[in-house]
Order: C-alpha cells, then sequence, then structure tokens
C-alpha cells in the first residue's frame, strides 16, 4: 500500500513539472505515466487483463490444486498406515476374511446412513455434478468420500484410491469455488480443475491427469479449462514431491524390445487386455444390476457381501486384497510364477467387480491396473517360456498389460499411454504400449459399446453426454450446411427492394455481392437505416468492400453458431480461405441446428 | 442440490481460512509422511534381517524373494541392493545380478561395495579387464566403515585373480601400493612376500621376509621363505643362513633340512660369488662343466649329433685350457657349460630337476647379463 502511494505521489509530482493540464486523478496519472514509458508495453498487457472472476478462477486454480494435493496425499498416507495396521507383518489368515468383512459392514451402515453419494468410485459422480449438477459437489460428500474409503480400502476391500481420490479433488473445488462466490459455470468449470489435481497427486502423474480430465471427465480434448486444469495439476504435482520425494509409483527395469517379432505379441496381448476388460467390465455391470434389484432395506449391508467375498479370495491368496501395488511392482520386476499371476488376473477380477458392485467406496482404476498387470504378465510368462530368443523378460508384457487393460476398462487410450510412461518413466516402452492399448481399445470397443461409466450412470437413470457424441458434435463441419445463396443483394439493388427481399427470405441479413465478390454482410437494421438517410441503391450505402462477418467451409458448425451469435444475424457467407471475398454460398442459422439434430425440437416449440 | 445464490464478495477470512487448511493439512501430511517412512524402513530391515537368515541357511532362492520386498519398501537401499546383487550371483543369476548393481553404481558411482561386487560378477564373466577396472574403483571408492581393510581386501581379491590369470607385470604393480598399505599384520605381511614371489621379485620378496623375521624371529615361515628368496636370488649362503635359522626353530623339518643342503651344494658350486680366489672360480667353473656335458651325453648318448657333438668338442677345448690365454678360461667355461644346459633344456626338459644345484646355479648363470 504504502509503495503504491508513494508511486502516485512521484508520478503526480512528474506530470506537475511536465505541465500536465488534466484533472489529476489517481488512475489516469499511473496510465499516462506507463504510457509515456511504453506504450507498446501498455498494449500488449491489456490483453492478459481478465476480470475479477476469472482472476479469482486463476487464483482458485492454484489453491485447489494445493489443497487437492495435501488432501489426496493425506488420504494415501492415512490408507497405507491404517492397512499396515490391520495386516501387521506375518498376520494370520482369520484378518483376511475378517476384517474385509467388518470394514465394509462399517462403512456400509456410514454410507447409508451418512454419505450415500460416497458410494462407489467418484468418476461417474464428479461427471454428474460436471454435467447434470451445476458443479455441485457438497462438502458433506468430500469427507463421507474420504473417511469410507479409508476404511474400506484399509480394510482390504479389492478398489482403488484414485477414482475417490478424483471425486475428492472435485468437490474441494466445488466447495471452494462456491465459498469464494463464483457463478455456476465457473464452479463448474472448476470441477475438472480438482480431477486433475487429485489424480496427479494420486498417481504421481501430472500429465496423464490433465489428459484424463479433458479425455474422460470433459469429453473435449479442446476444453477451454485447459490452462487452469494444467495450472492444478502441476501445483498438486509440486505438492505431493514435497512431502513425499521424488518417487515413480513403479519402480520397473530397463526393459528393451529384443526382436521385432514382440510386436505381434504385443498386440497379442492386446487382445488378452480387450478381452479382460470387456469380462470385467460386463461382470461387474452385471453384479451392481443384481445388487439393484434387492429391496432398498438391504442396502446397507450390500458391501458386506463383497468384502466377505473378497475375504474368502484373501484367504487363500493374500494378494487379491487392497490396491497390490507392492504385488504389482514385484511383476514388474519379473518375480512371477505363471500359475500365480493366471489366478491373480482371473480373483482379481471377480473380487473388484464384486467389491464395487455391492457398493464399497473404492475405485477401478488401481485394479484395472492390477488386472492388466496379471494378463500382461500371463502372456509374457507364456511368450517367455515359448520363444525365450525373441522376448523380453515377462516383467516388460506386465508393464504394457496394465496400460492395456486400462485402455479397455477406462476407455481413455491416450491417457492410458502417457500415465504408465509417467508411472515407470520407461521410454523405451511406448511402442508397445501404443500398440497394445489401441488393440485394446478397439477389441473392447467391439464387444462392449458403452464405456463403463456411462454404463454406470445409465443404471443410476443418469444417461451423461458421452465424449464421443460430443466429438461427433464437434466434428460436424460448416460444408454439410452449406446452401447456396439464391437472392443475394447487388450493389445497383434499391433499398427498397433489398428490405423487400431480405423480409421474404426470413433471415436478418444478405451478402452484398458485386462483380468481385461479396462486398458486404447487409442486415435488415443497417438497411432500415439507409432507408431512413434517404439512400437510393445499396451501392450508396456500400461503396467499397467492409469488414463483415464469414466463416470457411471446413470450419465446424459450432464456429459458425458463435460467430452469428456475436454479429447478431442468423445467415453467414461462406467463403474461400483463398479469398473471403469469393463466396461458396451461405450457411444458416435453422441448418446448423438441424446439423445438431435441434430441428425437430424447434419445430416442436414453434 | 442447486447452488444458492452467493454474494460475489472474496472476504478476507475465506483467504485466511483457506491459508490455515493448507497450514494444517501440510503439517498433517509431513507428520504422516514421517511415521510412514519410519514404520516402513522398520518393515524393511526386518524383512532384510530374515534373509540374511536364510541366506546364511544356504536358502538364497528365499532370502532373495525377502531382499526384493525390503527393496520395494526402502527403495534404493544401498545395503538392500548389494545383498539382493550378491544372492543372485551367489545362484548364478548373473544376469539378473548385473542391472541391480549397475543401479548403485548409477547412483554412486564411487561406491566401494558396488564396484567391488561387479568387478566379481565380471571376473566370473571372464571378463578379466573389465573386472580389474571395477577392482580398482572398488580401491579407490569410499567405503562406509573400515574403508583400509576393505580396500586391501579388494586389492588383494584382484591380486588372487591376477594370479589365477598369470599377469605377473601387473601383479607386481598391484603388490607395490598394497606393501605400503598394508598394515603390521605378519600373514598378512607374509602373504605379500610369497605374492613377491609369485610375481617373480625375489629381492622384494627377501625385503619382505627379512622385516617380518626381524620383528618376529621366531617365525619359521618368515626364514624358510628368506631362504627361498635368497635360493632364486642366487645368494646362496645368505639362503643358507636363513635356512639354518629356519631349522633351528624347526629341528624336526626334513623340508627345511633338504632346502638347505639344496642351499649349501650350491654355495659350494657357486662360481661367481664374490670375494673367490682366481684358482677357486676356475675350478668350480670346470666342475660345472664336466657336470653339465654329463648331463649332455645322458641325454643325448653317443655323438652322432652334430651339434652334440659341437658342443662336447667346445667343452673339452674349454676343460683343458691353459691359463693366460687370450680367452679368460672362466668364462670359456662357463659359456660352453650355458650352452650346453640350454641345450638339455630344450632337448631334454625331464631331465632337468629344479630341485638340483646344478639347475639351480644354470638358471641363476643364464640370467647374467
Amino acid at each position: 500500500m504504502n509503495s503504491s502511494e508513494g508511486r502516485y505521489t512521484r508520478c503526480r509530482r512528474r506530470l506537475l513539472s511536465a505541465g500536465s493540464r488534466r484533472p489529476l486523478k489517481r488512475g489516469s496519472i499511473l496510465k499516462e505515466v506507463a504510457e509515456r514509458k511504453s506504450p507498446q508495453r501498455v498494449r500488449f498487457w491489456s490483453h492478459f487483463q481478465l476480470s475479477d472472476e476469472a482472476r479469482i478462477e486463476l487464483v482458485l486454480s492454484l489453491v485447489i490444486g494445493a489443497l487437492v494435493g495435501l488432501v489426496v496425499v493425506a488420504f494415501i498416507l492415512l490408507t497405507g498406515r491404517l492397512a499396515a495396521r490391520m495386516y501387521p507383518p506375518e498376520s494370520a489368515a482369520w484378518r483376511r476374511v475378517l476384517i474385509p468383512a467388518l470394514g465394509s459392514l462399517v462403512t456400509g451402515i456410514l454410507l447409508y446412513r451418512y454419505f450415500p453419494n460416497a458410494r462407489g468410485s467418484g468418476i461417474p459422480q464428479a461427471k454428474f455434478a460436471l454435467f447434470i449438477g451445476e458443479g455441485f459437489i457438497p462438502l458433506r460428500t468430500v469427507v463421507g468420500k474420504f473417511v469410507c474409503c479409508s476404511m474400506s480400502l484399509a480394510s482390504g476391500i479389492a478398489l482403488g484410491r484414485e477414482g475417490p481420490s478424483v471425486q475428492i479433488g472435485a468437490g474441494i473445488a466445488s466447495v471452494l469455488a462456491r465459498r469464494f462466490g463464483l457463478t455456476k459455470d465457473r464452479v463448474t468449470a472448476l470441477l475438472p480443475v480438482g480431477c486433475s489435481a487429485a489424480l496427479a497427486a494420486a498417481f504421481n502423474t501430472p500429465i496423464a491427469a490433465v489428459l484424463f480430465s479433458l479425455e474422460e471427465i470433459l469429453g473435449d480434448m479442446h476444453a477451454p479449462v485447459l490452462g487452469t486444469v494444467v495450472l492444478s495439476s502441476a501445483t498438486s504435482w509440486v505438492v505431493l514431491h514435497l512431502v513425499l520425494g521424488d518417487e515413480p509409483l513403479f519402480h520397473v527395469p530397463a526393459y528393451q524390445l529384443v526382436h521385432p517379432v514382440e510386436f505381434a505379441l504385443y498386440a497379442v496381448l492386446g487382445i488378452a487386455g480387450g478381452l479382460g476388460s470387456v469380462l470385467f467390465v460386463k461382470l461387474l455391470l452385471g453384479i451392481r444390476l443384481f445388487f439393484r434389484k434387492l429391496p432398498r432395506s438391504t442396502v446397507w449391508i450390500q458391501p458386506t457381501a463383497g468384502g466377505l467375498a473378497v475375504g474368502l479370495m484373501g484367504w487363500f491368496m493374500p494378494q487379491v486384497l487392497g490396491v497390490g501395488y507392492d504385488f504389482v511392482e514385484q511383476v514388474l520386476s519379473g518375480d512371477l510364477a505363471f500359475k500365480v499371476v493366471a489366478a491373480l488376473a482371473i480373483l482379481k477380477i471377480a473380487a473388484t467387480a464384486i467389491s464395487y458392485s455391492s457398493g464399497n467406496a473404492g475405485g477401478i482404476f488401481g485394479p484395472s491396473l492390477f488386472i492388466g498387470a496379471m494378463i500382461g504378465g500371463s502372456v509374457g510368462a507364456l511368450a517367455h517360456a515359448s520363444f525365450p530368443g525373441y522376448t523380453a523378460n515377462p516383467g516388460a508384457y506386465a508393464l504394457v498389460g496394465m496400460g492395456a487393460a486400462f485402455a479397455g476398462i477406462v476407455r481413455t487410450p491416450l491417457t492410458s499411454v502417457i500415465m504408465i510412461f509417467e508411472m515407470t518413466r520407461d521410454y523405451s516402452i511406448i511402442v508397445p504400449l501404443m500398440i497394445s492399448n489401441l488393440v485394446s481399445f478397439f477389441v473392447s470397443y467391439a464387444l462392449q459399446r458403452e464405456p463403463i461409466y456411462e454404463a454406470l450412470a445409465r443404471q443410476e437413470g443418469v444417461i451423461l453426454p458421452t465424449g464421443e457424441a460430443r466429438s461427433d458434435a464437434e466434428g460436424a463441419r460448416v460444408g454439410a450446411a452449406l446452401r447456396q445463396a439464391d437472392h443475394p443483394l447487388a450493389p445497383a439493388d434499391t433499398v427498397d427492394a433489398a428490405l423487400e427481399r431480405i423480409r421474404a427470405s426470413g433471415w436478418n441479413a444478405l451478402p452484398l455481392v458485386d462483380d468481385a465478390g461479396v462486398r458486404a454482410l447487409v442486415t435488415e437494421r443497417e438497411l432500415e437505416a439507409a432507408w431512413r438517410e434517404g439512400r437510393r441503391n445499396i451501392g450508396d450505402a456500400y461503396p467499397a468492400p467492409v469488414d463483415f462477418p464469414f466463416v470457411h467451409a471446413d470450419q465446424p458448425l459450432s464456429m459458425a453458431l458463435r460467430r452469428m451469435g456475436s454479429a447478431g444475424v442468423n445467415v453467414l457467407p461462406v467463403v474461400s480461405r483463398a479469398n473471403i471475398r469469393q463466396m461458396f454460398g451461405v450457411v444458416v442459422l435453422d441448418d446448423v441446428l438441424a446439423a445438431y439434430g435441434l430441428a425437430w425440437e424447434k419445430s416442436k416449440s414453434e | 442440490m442447486k447452488i444458492a445464490a452467493a454474494p460475489r464478495v472474496y472476504p478476507l477470512m475465506n483467504w485466511l481460512m483457506v491459508v490455515a487448511v493448507v497450514a494444517a493439512l501440510y503439517a498433517f501430511d509431513v507428520f504422516m509422511a514421517g511415521v510412514e517412512r519410519t514404520e516402513l524402513k522398520r518393515e524393511a530391515s526386518s524383512l532384510f534381517a530374515q534373509g540374511r537368515r536364510l541366506e546364511s541357511a544356504r536358502r538364497a532362492d528365499a532370502a532373495i524373494r525377502l531382499y526384493r520386498r525390503a527393496l520395494a519398501i526402502d527403495r534404493g537401499n544401498v545395503e538392500y541392493q548389494i545383498a539382493l546383487g550378491r544372492a543372485l550371483a551367489s545362484t548364478g543369476r548373473y544376469g539378473e545380478a548385473a542391472p541391480v548393481f549397475d543401479d548403485v553404481l548409477d547412483r554412486y558411482p564411487d561406491d566401494g561395495r558396488g564396484n567391488l561386487e561387479m568387478a566379481r560378477l565380471r571376473r566370473a564373466a571372464g571378463h578379466l579387464s573389465e573386472a580389474a577396472s571395477y577392482f580398482h574403483r572398488a580401491i579407490y571408492g569410499s567405503w562406509l566403515r573400515n574403508a583400509q581393510q576393505h580396500r586391501i581386501e579388494a586389492r588383494l581379491e584382484l591380486i588372487d585373480m591376477l594370479v589365477r590369470a598369470g599377469r605377473r607385470r601387473e601383479l607386481l604393480a598391484e603388490l607395490l601400493p598394497l606393501e605400503d598399505e598394508a598394515p603390521d599384520d605378519v600373514s598378512l605381511r607374509l602373504r605379500i612376500a610369497d605374492l613377491f614371489m609369485t610375481a617373480g621379485s625375489p629381492a622384494r620378496a627377501a625385503e619382505a621376509y627379512r622385516a617380518v623375521a626381524a620383528r618376529n624371529p621366531d617365525d619359521v615361515r618368515a626364514w624358510e621363505g628368506l631362504g627361498e628368496a635368497e635360493l632364486q636370488r642366487g645368494n646362496y649362503h645368505a639362503a643358507q643362513s636363513a635356512f639354518v635359522s629356519a631349522l633351528r626353530r624347526m629341528p624336526d623339518s626334513d623340508e627345511v633340512r633338504r632346502r638347505l643342503r639344496l642351499a649349501a651344494q650350491a654355495a659350494q658350486l657357486d662360481p661367481v660369488s664374490r670375494r673367490l680366489p682366481f684358482p677357486e672360480r676356475l675350478a668350480r667353473s670346470r666342475r660345472i662343466l664336466s657336470m653339465t656335458i654329463a648331463e649332455l651325453q645322458q641325454c643325448a648318448p653317443g655323438q652322432e649329433n652334430a651339434e652334440v657333438a659341437g658342443l662336447t668338442s667346445r667343452a673339452e677345448r674349454a676343460l683343458h685350457r691353459k691359463q693366460f690365454q687370450d680367452e679368460d678360461p672362466v668364462e670359456a667355461a662357463l659359456s660352453a657349460a650355458e650352452d650346453a644346459w640350454s641345450y638339455v633344456q630344450r632337448a631334454c626338459p625331464a631331465q632337468v630337476r629344479q630341485e638340483d644345484a646344478l639347475a639351480l646355479v644354470m638358471s641363476r648363470l643364464q640370467q647374467r647379463p
């Protein structure tokens, strides 16, 4: 404050000494001095001027990144320490049955009585809030998710911590944004910011977190929130490193491609990963449907069924319990026996499906990676036994398998590739990973069209807009709605005749075309003004070409909509990119709406 | 469900609250991270100790599993990594052990243990030059405890490798610094002296034995070694005296008695002994020549071979050469003896007995410039 006053006083003195006669207002003095100093600099910075809300949003994205990072780190640490106390080293086998059952019973009651929205993964819930809840996630849900997931994961329920972290992150963003009085739009826009911060801290994968927020949560890789999403992800990652240091989620030995024939084997792994993914998704949805059909009065006890089932599996194979990242790392190191990993792949699919479907709190990200590692380890072990001279260590296949299962289950192939790369920091595996992921994605897509989160939402009776649908709409181009401009205006036309023609067309503007091409886009209002001014011909009002709104045929229809909105017209000339005066035709608002499938609604409303 | 229409104000209280929550969470996280680190280290340490016990009980595979688990918990712990790599190497899984040591050396290139283990791996794979290079890094690398002792042990391992590979020049190059660095330990000093002998440096070996004998006069091995070194050097009287000292301390040793006898015979035969009168030197040289001719005739009976005939005739001339002629009769006799002995060595190697006084003396004469 003092320094500002000092600056003001100095500026005032300098202006007085320069003989300024303007009123000595504080803002104008500072501005004038700034302009005298460097006019270009002022013009440059004026591009970055933000509204108060936008500034708060920007600062909040940093705060959300830090806060979510800290909460997720606390969540990870708390879950880990609780689990260590529940399962001390060399503990008795009965614990593995009793503790998951008890843990799921307690969390089941908590979820039923106090935190009904904290059930399940958290990704669909975050998407509900984003697309149909106007960004609203109550603080109670955040707290409930944190408490219930910590308890259920620590007790050995075969679910992951990353999905819940995403809901916690989105919830914190929602609570903060509302607390700071932001508008609904801005609250909603901050949800992906919280999601990316959460995932960056949960997986230690800042780039994949950004991609996931865009690819899965928003379903739009060109979303305007990219900047804030990146900012929060980076902040969260920094916080994670401050507290836990620089350690990737998995330490893997350096792998390398032994022989080009391995590419074919990685494609086979992609098929196996895709089939495993479909099996998992169908099983999970099927069991969930079964539980949903049970009487509502049993909802509180349903998670216990999942806990007991997982406990019984854990009695025989303790690796099934919990997230299981320790065992994944062993498999990635190639320290595995085929029978064990193959059995674990099947058991983990069953354990996670029943844990999730019965209503326990926890996500499917971590289990996806576990299942993928086991499928990959099995395929790798078989491949290595069959072609030892041509194949890498089975650990390499386990690593690629993680990505394949993730791409098949979550259906985010790009995020999956980057995530595995960031988790392991091993670049050499990236090409096999891409091959395997894409094959898995297509196999999974062919056998189970609906992605898991959309399918889960549908079971809840909610239809979320899929990324695919949105990209289809985004993919529609102006060329698809192009029509001929049958009656363009000519410079020789009288204003009266032009007004009549516009009114008859049903549009509020028409292009004015001369021998060289489009001279202007003349609106009805401009013609009325010309008529009032007493002009005879349109050529008198537009003697030379002027700037006019237009679109190109290869631009998206959304762009045409935005330009129509900003120009206040319902028709735009479609012009050449090489010569904007060369007109191919026009695009009309009705045609654009029809291309978006809204023509029926319009006619119905009329 | 819907958002309440909140006033667009950003009170300071909100910011203060955020700062307080962030600070509290940060403190909680740091505390929890500390708890986790401590508990995980304890768990890893327990697994490592179990692994050690299993390895001692010769259950290396089970130990490897525990070492891996310990490492998965306490990532980057050099002690665990070294133990894992060593266990893998002990079961012949060199391919798996190498990356473990590589990882250690990537992070700590001058780590003594890592370099030593890597040297052993390379030695086992037969890459001796690479192994020697890692041994040197281990010798000059850093050690957490007992650095001097570890360095000497590493150098001794390198020396042992060089002895087995028969690289005598490199062996000598390693022995010289070892002699300076080694502590005043009798067995180590004797071992160094033995190694000097192996490296073909009896003079340095004699010095080393003498130093030990001077400090430990009752050490029979030192006297015996000194005697052998002096025999190799051609100091037969010194060798005799050393063997006498040894025999005095161990009168029942037939071996020492035999070596003493050999030294005495060589001393009586030696024609180049200092302060020897000329007639005696001439007599000894002719005796050597006569013995050499006898060996030659035994090697090639009859005189059908032209080379043998030439050598015999030359020896005859040297035996009967008069004094004060243009050539030194001693040198003439010794030169003829050397040529004849060379033939015997070449044609009848089995006939040459190393334990023989003549062989000993001839060997020394052949080394003359």
